[in-house]
C-alpha cells in the first residue's frame, strides 16, 4: 500500500475536442479501441498501489460517473478510502461557474483534503494520457527532500504543454514559465508530488491570495520552495484538438509507443463490457489495426483505431479511421479519415473522406 | 431481504477429465480455456447469471487451484451476492471420518448441510464439462408445472449416436419410463444432458437412501435416476434443440472450438444472451501490415503478423511474421515465432512454437489411421525447425533442430497419455 494519495482534475481545461467532448469530459473521451483517458492515469496510480483516489469534477461529467461507477474495476471499491468522486458542491466562492484554475478546484474540496490520510499527494489533469511507473516517483520525492516534485518531459515528447521549468544547477526550480513566450527548460506534465501539509499550506495562502491558478501559485512561491523535477520517459500526451486526438490515436499503431503505454506488469484496467472476441469472416482483411473485442468484420480495415463492438460490413473499406464502440459500416461503404463516435450508423455504399490534419467527427449516435 | 431461495444450482466440477490427457494434468476440466476467451465452467456459470439463479455452488476436487482462483467471489458472473452468491465445495472432514467424493449424487449428499441452509424448493444440478447456452428457468417452469420429482433435460442425438449417451426412454407425456446407459439397441434417441432439476424434499430422501446401500455407486445416472424410476416417483424429460457439445476429448474440444467460428452455431455474439468470463487486462489486439486474418476469432491481447485462418486464438498470443496458423486452437499466452506452421492443432497455454517448427498435419496429406489433432502442452517449448506429427502430444520442451526438420514421432508419441 502506498503512502500516495491521488487527486485528478477530472473536468475540462481550455481543449477543444469539439463533437467528442459534447456530451463528456476529456477524461472521458474513448481512447486505444477499448479505454477512456482516465483509465491510464487511474491504472498508473493502481499500479503503483494508491488506492485512494479524489475526482474533482464540474460539468458533464455523465458519461465519466457512469465508466467509473464505484471503481470495481480498478479495485478501487474499498471500505476505507478507494475511489471518491466529487462533484461540484455549489456551497463555495464559485456558485455555478467552472473552476477558475486548479487551485480553484482543489478549494472548492478543501474539507475532503483535510481528511486525506496520506502523507503525500498526487496531483495531474484527468485529461492526461500518462502510463509510467508512479512509485519511483514517490520515492524519489521523498528521497531527494523536495518540497515539490514536478513531472516533467523532454521537449520532444508528444506532450503539447504551456508549462516550462527551467532549473537550477543544484536541481531545484529557479523559474516556471506559464504559456505565452516558452523559453528552454523541461516541459511540465502539470502532475505533481508534495506533502499533504504542503498542498494545505499553499491552498490556504491562495486562499487568501485569491490565485485560482496551481501553476502560478507555483510560479510565485518559487523562492521559497525546493522544486525538483523527475524526468519520465514513458508516453505521455493530452489532447488539446481533434486533430492531435487523431494523431495521437494513430500513433498507437507504433509497437514501441504500445509498449510504452502498457508494460509488462502494469496493465491499464477499464470497464468490462463481457464482448465475445472478435470475428473475421472470410475474406476480411484487416492490416496495420488495433481491435477491441466483440467486432464482427467482413470488410477491409487499414490504419484504423477499432473500438468495440464494431461491424464493419463485407465490401466496405476503412481506412485511417477511428471508429468508436457499436459503429456499424454498411456494405461497399468507403471511409478514409474518419472519427465516428459511439453508436454511429453509416449505411450502404456511401463515401466519407476526411484529412488527418482536420479529421472529420462523425457524432455520437449519428445514423447516415 | 427473503429467506430462502427457489431453486439454487450445484455445479459438478470435481472431474480431472481424464481424456483431455495434457491439458488437464494441472487444472480440472471446467477450468480448461475454451472458444477464444472463456473456460468451460463460464458456461454453466452465464446459463444461471441469465436465468435468474444467484445462488450455485461449486464442486471440487480433483486440482481446484486454479477454478478457485478462476471462480474467486463469483463477481464476474453476477455472482457476489450478500445472500447465495457462488460458494466452492471441496469435500471435507467431520469428526475422525471425512472423504473424497465417491460419485456425483455423494457429492451432492456430503452438501446437504449447505443446501438447507438457503432452504430451497427446487436443486437444479450440472455438469462443468458442455458447451452450451439453456435458459435454465424454463426448464424449472417444466418441472413446476408437471408436478415432477425429478426432470431430466435431454437433446435428440442421431440414433447411430444414441448408444454413446445415457438414454431416456418416455411415454407420450413425456414422462420417463425406463432409463439406459449407453444401449447397444437403443428404443429413443433422448439424450440425457446430464441437467437435473430435482424438488429438493424427494431429491434428500432418495440421496439418503442411496447412501445406506452400501454396493451404490453413488451416482446420479446409475443409481439414484433408477431408483426413483423404480420407486414410480415422477421423472419427465425437459426438451432441448439449441446447441450442446461435451468437450470431454482432445477431438471434441478441438471441434467445439471450431463451432465457434460457425456462427451462430453457438451464439456468443448476441446481445441478449451473453456468456460471461473474468477478463484479463490485456490491450486491444493488434495486426500487423502483413497480418491476414480470415474466419477466425481473436481477442485482446493478441499481436498479429502472420497468417490466421479458421482458428481460434485466446489473449495475449503472438503469431509472429510469416508463421501460419490454420484450423486450430491456441490457448492464451502462447508464441507462434516467425516461419512456424501450426495446423489441426491445440497449443496450450504460454506454449512456444520456434522458427520453422511444424504442428501438426493436414488430414488430407496424412495417413487417416495415424491423423488426429497434435497437442503442445502448457509451457512447452517446440524448438526450431522440429516437426510435430498429427495425434502426438507433446508433454515436455523439444530442442532446436538443423534447417532439415527433424521427426519426433517415436519419442515423444504417447507421453502424457498413461494416467
Amino acid at each position: 500500500m502506498s503512502n500516495l494519495h491521488g487527486i485528478i482534475l477530472g473536468y475540462n481545461g481550455d481543449e477543444n475536442l469539439r463533437e467528442l467532448t459534447e456530451a463528456r469530459t476529456t477524461a472521458s473521451v474513448p481512447f486505444c479501441a477499448r479505454y477512456r483517458i482516465i483509465d491510464f492515469l487511474l491504472s498508473t496510480l493502481v499500479n503503483a498501489g494508491v488506492d485512494d483516489i479524489g475526482i474533482i469534477l464540474q460539468e458533464s461529467y455523465q458519461s465519466l460517473l457512469d465508466h467509473l461507477g464505484a471503481g470495481r474495476e480498478w479495485d478501487l471499491s474499498r471500505k476505507n478510502g478507494g475511489l471518491k468522486l466529487l462533484p461540484p458542491f455549489s456551497t463555495g466562492r464559485n456558485r455555478g461557474a467552472g473552476f477558475a484554475g486548479g487551485m480553484d478546484a482543489l478549494l472548492s474540496v478543501r474539507s475532503y483534503i483535510e481528511r486525506i490520510r496520506k502523507d503525500y499527494v498526487f496531483i495531474a489533469r484527468g485529461n492526461t494520457i500518462a502510463s509510467f511507473d508512479l512509485g519511483a516517483v514517490l520515492e524519489n520525492h521523498i528521497y531527494s527532500g523536495a518540497d515539490v516534485t514536478a513531472i516533467c518531459v523532454h521537449e520532444s515528447s508528444e506532450l503539447r504543454s504551456e508549462i516550462r521549468l527551467v532549473f537550477r544547477e543544484d536541481g531545484f526550480a529557479r523559474d516556471m514559465l506559464l504559456g505565452g513566450d516558452l523559453g528552454d527548460g523541461l516541459v511540465g506534465t502539470g502532475m505533481y508530488i508534495m506533502s499533504t501539509k504542503r498542498l494545505l499550506a499553499l491552498m490556504d495562502e491562495c486562499a487568501v491570495s485569491g490565485e485560482p491558478s496551481f501553476s502560478r501559485a507555483l510560479k510565485s512561491s518559487i523562492d521559497r520552495l525546493k522544486i525538483m523535477n523527475y524526468i519520465v520517459n514513458d508516453f505521455i500526451a493530452r489532447p488539446n484538438s481533434v486533430a492531435q486526438y487523431y494523431r495521437l490515436s494513430m500513433k498507437l499503431l507504433d509497437a514501441e509507443v504500445r509498449a510504452s503505454l502498457f508494460p509488462k506488469g502494469r496493465p491499464v484496467l477499464t470497464k468490462l463490457r463481457d464482448e465475445a472476441p472478435t470475428y473475421y469472416a472470410p475474406g476480411a482483411a484487416a492490416r496495420n489495426c488495433l481491435v477491441a473485442d466483440g467486432c464482427y468484420i467482413e470488410g477491409e480495415a487499414e490504419n484504423c483505431i477499432i473500438f468495440r463492438g464494431v461491424k464493419i460490413a463485407k465490401g466496405a473499406r476503412v481506412r485511417g479511421c477511428i471508429l468508436m464502440q457499436d459503429t456499424v459500416v454498411g456494405e461497399d461503404t468507403v471511409l478514409d479519415g474518419i472519427i465516428t463516435d459511439k453508436n454511429v450508423v453509416i449505411g450502404k455504399n456511401r463515401t466519407f473522406i476526411g484529412s488527418p490534419e482536420y479529421p472529420t467527427v462523425i457524432a455520437k449516435g449519428t445514423v447516415l | 431481504m427473503i429467506h430462502g431461495k427457489e431453486c439454487i444450482a450445484m455445479i459438478l466440477a470435481g472431474g480431472q477429465g481424464s481424456r483431455l490427457y495434457v491439458l488437464t494434468t494441472k487444472v480440472a476440466k471446467p477450468a480448461v480455456p475454451f472458444g477464444g476467451k472463456y473456460r468451460i465452467i463460464d458456461f454453466p456459470l452465464s446459463n444461471c447469471a441469465n436465468s435468474d439463479i444467484d445462488t450455485v455452488g461449486i464442486l471440487t476436487q480433483y486440482r481446484p487451484q486454479k477454478l478457485n482462483e478462476y471462480v474467486g467471489s463469483g463477481q464476474p458472473w453476477d455472482l457476489d451476492r450478500m445472500y447465495g452468491g457462488v460458494r466452492l465445495l471441496p469435500p471435507y472432514m467431520t469428526g475422525s471420518t471425512g472423504m473424497w467424493y465417491k460419485g456425483t449424487a455423494n457429492a451432492i449428499y456430503q452438501n446437504m448441510d449447505f443446501i438447507e441452509q438457503y432452504d430451497p424448493e427446487y436443486v437444479l444440478i450440472l455438469g462443468g464439462d458442455h458447451i452450451y447456452r439453456m435458459d435454465y428457468s424454463k426448464m424449472i417452469a417444466r418441472h413446476r408445472d408437471a408436478g415432477a420429482a425429478a426432470t431430466i433435460a435431454v437433446i435428440e442425438v442421431g440414433w447411430d449416436e444414441a448408444p454413446r449417451f445415457g438414454i431416456m426412454n418416455v411415454d407420450e407425456e413425456d414422462r420417463i419410463v425406463e432409463f439406459e446407459e449407453k444401449p447397444k439397441n437403443p428404443r429413443s434417441n433422448l439424450a440425457s444432458m446430464g441437467i437435473y432439476v430435482f424438488t429438493w424434499e424427494k431429491l434428500r430422501r432418495y440421496l439418503v437412501e442411496d447412501e445406506a446401500k452400501p454396493d451404490s455407486s453413488n451416482d446420479f445416472g446409475s443409481d439414484v435416476i433408477p431408483a426413483m424410476i423404480a420407486a414410480g416417483e415422477k421423472l419427465v424429460v425437459h426438451r432441448f434443440d439449441g446447441y450442446w457439445k461435451d468437450v470431454g476429448t482432445i477431438d471434441s474440444l478441438w471441434d467445439a472450438n471450431m463451432d465457434m467460428l460457425a456462427n451462430p452455431m453457438l451464439d456468443v455474439f448476441g446481445a441478449d444472451w451473453k456468456v460471461y468470463t473474468r477478463s484479463p487486462a490485456a490491450p486491444p489486439h493488434f495486426v500487423g501490415t502483413e497480418g491476414e486474418i480470415s474466419h477466425s476469432i481473436v481477442t485482446e491481447g493478441c499481436e498479429i503478423y502472420g497468417k490466421v485462418e479458421n482458428s481460434v486464438l485466446f489473449s495475449n498470443v503472438t503469431v509472429g511474421k510469416g508463421a501460419v496458423v490454420r484450423y486450430s486452437t491456441i490457448m492464451p499466452g502462447a508464441v507462434i515465432e516467425p516461419g512456424a506452421l501450426v495446423e489441426y492443432a491445440i497449443v496450450a497455454e504460454e506454449a512456444t512454437i520456434a522458427t520453422g517448427a511444424h504442428v501438426g498435419g493436414d488430414p488430407i496429406n496424412t495417413d487417416p489411421d495415424k491423423w488426429g489433432i497434435a497437442v503442445v502442452a502448457e509451457r512447452v517449448r517446440v524448438g526450431k525447425n522440429r516437426e510435430v506429427a498429427p495425434k502426438l502430444m507433446i508433454v515436455r520442451d523439444m530442442e532446436d533442430a538443423d534447417a532439415e526438420p527433424m521427426y519426433a514421432a517415436e519419442e515423444i508419441s504417447g507421453e502424457g497419455l498413461d494416467e
